[in-house]
């Protein structure tokens, strides 16, 4: 969007207010989440519906040749022709600005030429700071915008109308941001072109995950790459699958994800899980841990030749999206499903999987424990769960009702977090087996397939 | 005559119990100074490296961990003056059974979890702080002691049981086996 310092990206006509970003260091950061209880949105509006009120404020011309961009919703795109202003809104006027240590700050209004509802679409920087009230300029910050309204469809515009409708334009300006963080090829630049809803996407996903850092762009670039390579890819099963939209409940900061192994928790759940019955609805639930948000296997600080206990990878596993569990409760918040020596609990299986089905339901992933070889030291010979995982979905397919799971046995994300990573319920046995993605360590001597052991009962990381 | 029979007999029984008290306090300390010398890592030594799988070619019997490295750790065992060759021997056979999982070299640099080297070894579980974090409010909930030999069963929280053999050599008690005790069916080590 040329001319334009902030970002407009719409996703549901219905929407009054969305998230702003603002670049620095190279990075997109978001600026505000308009909260339209404080930010005042409809002050906004009332301000721009009264010219007369707004002529009273300090104005300049907006961005010149300025164009909005609508994605709709429904892949169509247009860029209409605007005219915009921009006005000077001094601190303290009831907008909720997180962050903004300036005086105050420019919104840029825009209005269709052939519509007469006016549309405030972006707030941006002042961009030539002279002639500014006091303090404004050049510290103020891009922020969102919102719309009022109803938009026309773009792509559905009577031809007489004197709306200027350029499919693309409006998508070559975003792609041209975006290109410049992630140095796409002109194929990888096409495909994004072809496909602009995925645009959003990626911008989304730096925003929520600390900006375009290093990793991060390498990500979206396998991403464009992966996708790129297998055109027959469902877009919506990818984003669902790579880029989850979860609400993070706790900070998962590294230094804080894992609790004492002994601690208990209070459990707000107390819920009396009956038993699954087989005539029972087996819902699909998506992963409910991103694809990004894997925890690889790390060697020990103080001893490089020991590994990371999987109990403390599991956690945190779930601390990325705000859950952790307690100890060892075998009498209120561990099911034990299943021993070597006594095999299936029938009972607490079906018990245990009522509540998986219940958390996945609410996006809650499941700390779990399985065995995968036969035996044990002398010392403990009675011990049958090998190693810990973390159910993030289930699902049915030709093998049968499965749980998903992310197993953090390995560094490599690409085996830890597959969809292959499936524990199959055998309604007739009770147990739940299956197979882990990590084929070096699946394919060890002396392992057989995971068989769930327990089934911990998550909490919320406070 | 009679009272000072009496006299000897309740005497002899007094020494009888004290030393059994002794040799009880003797047991515990050697047992929870142990896991108290274990709770500080004192077992591993700056820039010592104890577990370094050797992949010395095809098949999976010639997967191991470097005895050289291993004998570095057991050798500060056996410095801490709390254990017996016995339980240098209990160390020796975990190692031996968790060799068998060691699997191919890693190729492509990925690093793989390697069975055994990733949960408490002394103690043989992932959760090594139901143990350790509750050594102070620890009982002992049986004893046995025969001459040199001593049998305990301690309790460290509920469903947290463990058993203890130890020797007596030169006046000293050491530790010659660390294993579960699963009487309870919700046992940790039951898992």
């Amino acid at each position: 969007m040329s001319g334009f310092n902030g970002i407009v990206v719409l996703y549901n006509m219905q929407m009054t207010f969305k998230v702003g970003y603002r670049y620095k260091n190279g990075k997109i950061e978001k600026i505000i989440q308009l909260d339209p209880e404080k930010s005042g949105i409809n002050n906004i509006l009332n301000q721009q519906n009264n010219l007369s009120n707004v002529n009273e404020q300090i104005t300049r011309p907006g961005p010149s040749g300025a164009k909005l961009a609508i994605n709709n919703n429904t892949n169509k795109f247009a860029s209409l022709d605007v005219s915009c202003y921009s006005t000077y809104i001094p601190p303290n006027d009831g907008y909720y600005v997180p962050g903004c240590d300036c005086e105050g700050y420019w919104v840029t209004t825009c209005t269709f030429h052939s519509v007469a509802t006016p549309w405030i679409i972006d707030f941006v920087p002042d961009p030539n700071p002279s002639g500014t009230p006091s303090g404004g300029g050049s510290n103020v910050i891009p922020v969102l915008y919102g719309f009022y309204g109803a938009l026309p469809d773009p792509c559905n515009v009577d031809p007489n109308s004197p709306v200027t409708m350029f499919c693309d334009d409006g998508r070559s300006a975003y792609l041209n941001e975006i290109n410049q963080i992630l140095g796409l090829n002109l194929a990888q630049q096409q495909w994004l072109l072809n496909n602009f809803e995925m645009e959003a996407v990626f911008r989304t996903y730096f925003e929520n995950n600390g900006g375009a850092t290093q990793e991060n762009v390498q990500f979206i670039q396998w991403a464009v790459s992966y996708l790129l390579e297998h055109p027959n890819i469902n877009l919506n099963e990818f984003k669902n699958q790579f880029f989850p939209i979860t609400t993070i409940i706790a900070d998962p900061d590294a230094d804080n994800w894992t609790d004492p192994d002994d601690e208990i928790l209070f459990d707000s759940d107390q819920t009396v899980y009956q038993q699954y019955q087989d005539n029972q609805p087996w819902p699909t639930i998506d992963r409910v841990i991103g694809y990004e948000k894997f925890v690889p296997i790390r060697k020990m600080s103080d001893d490089p030749t020991k590994y990371v206990n999987c109990l403390v990878l599991a956690k945190e596993q779930l601390g990325k999206v705000g859950y952790t569990c307690s100890g060892y409760l075998p009498q209120s918040q561990t099911f034990l499903i299943y021993t070597e020596q006594d095999g299936v609990d029938l009972s607490k299986t079906k018990k245990a999987i009522s509540y998986l089905l219940s958390s996945l339901s609410q996006n809650i992933p499941v700390l779990i424990g399985v065995d995968n070889r036969a035996g044990a030291p002398t010392a403990n010979k009675d011990n049958s769960t090998d190693h810990y995982i973390v159910v993030v979905g289930m699902g049915t397919d030709s093998k049968g009702r499965y749980f998903q799971f992310v197993d953090n046995a390995t560094d490599n994300r690409a085996t830890g977090a597959s969809y292959s990573n499936r524990l199959y319920y055998n309604s007739n046995t009770g147990k739940i087996t299956g197979q882990t993605a990590v084929v070096n360590y699946r394919n060890r001597a002396g392992m057989h397939d995971y068989i769930v052991t327990q089934v911990r009962k998550s909490i919320i990381k406070l | 005559m009679r009272y000072l029979t009496i006299l000897l007999i309740i005497l002899l029984f007094s020494c009888k119990h004290l030393n059994a008290q002794v040799y009880e306090k003797e047991v515990k300390n050697t047992i929870l100074n142990f896991l108290k010398w274990h709770k500080e890592g004192k077992e591993h030594k700056p820039n010592e490296y104890y577990f370094v799988p050797r992949y010395d070619g095809k098949g999976t019997s010639k997967n191991y961990f470097d005895r050289d490295s291993l004998n570095l750790y057991f050798n500060n065992f056996r410095q801490s003056g709390f254990v017996s060759e016995t339980y240098i021997n209990q160390l020796k056979e975990y190692f031996d059974y968790y060799e068998k999982f060691l699997g191919n070299k890693p190729e492509d640099g990925e690093m793989i979890k390697v069975d055994g080297l990733d949960q408490d070894i002394v103690l043989n579980t992932f959760e090594p702080e139901e143990i350790l974090d509750n050594l102070p409010q620890s009982k002992i909930t049986k004893i046995l002691i025969i001459y040199n030999k001593a049998l305990v069963g301690i309790n460290f929280k509920k469903n947290v049981d463990m058993i203890f053999q130890l020797t007596k050599m030169k006046n000293k008690w050491l530790i010659d086996y660390i294993g579960a005790d699963n009487t309870r069916n919700y046992s940790l080590f039951r898992q």
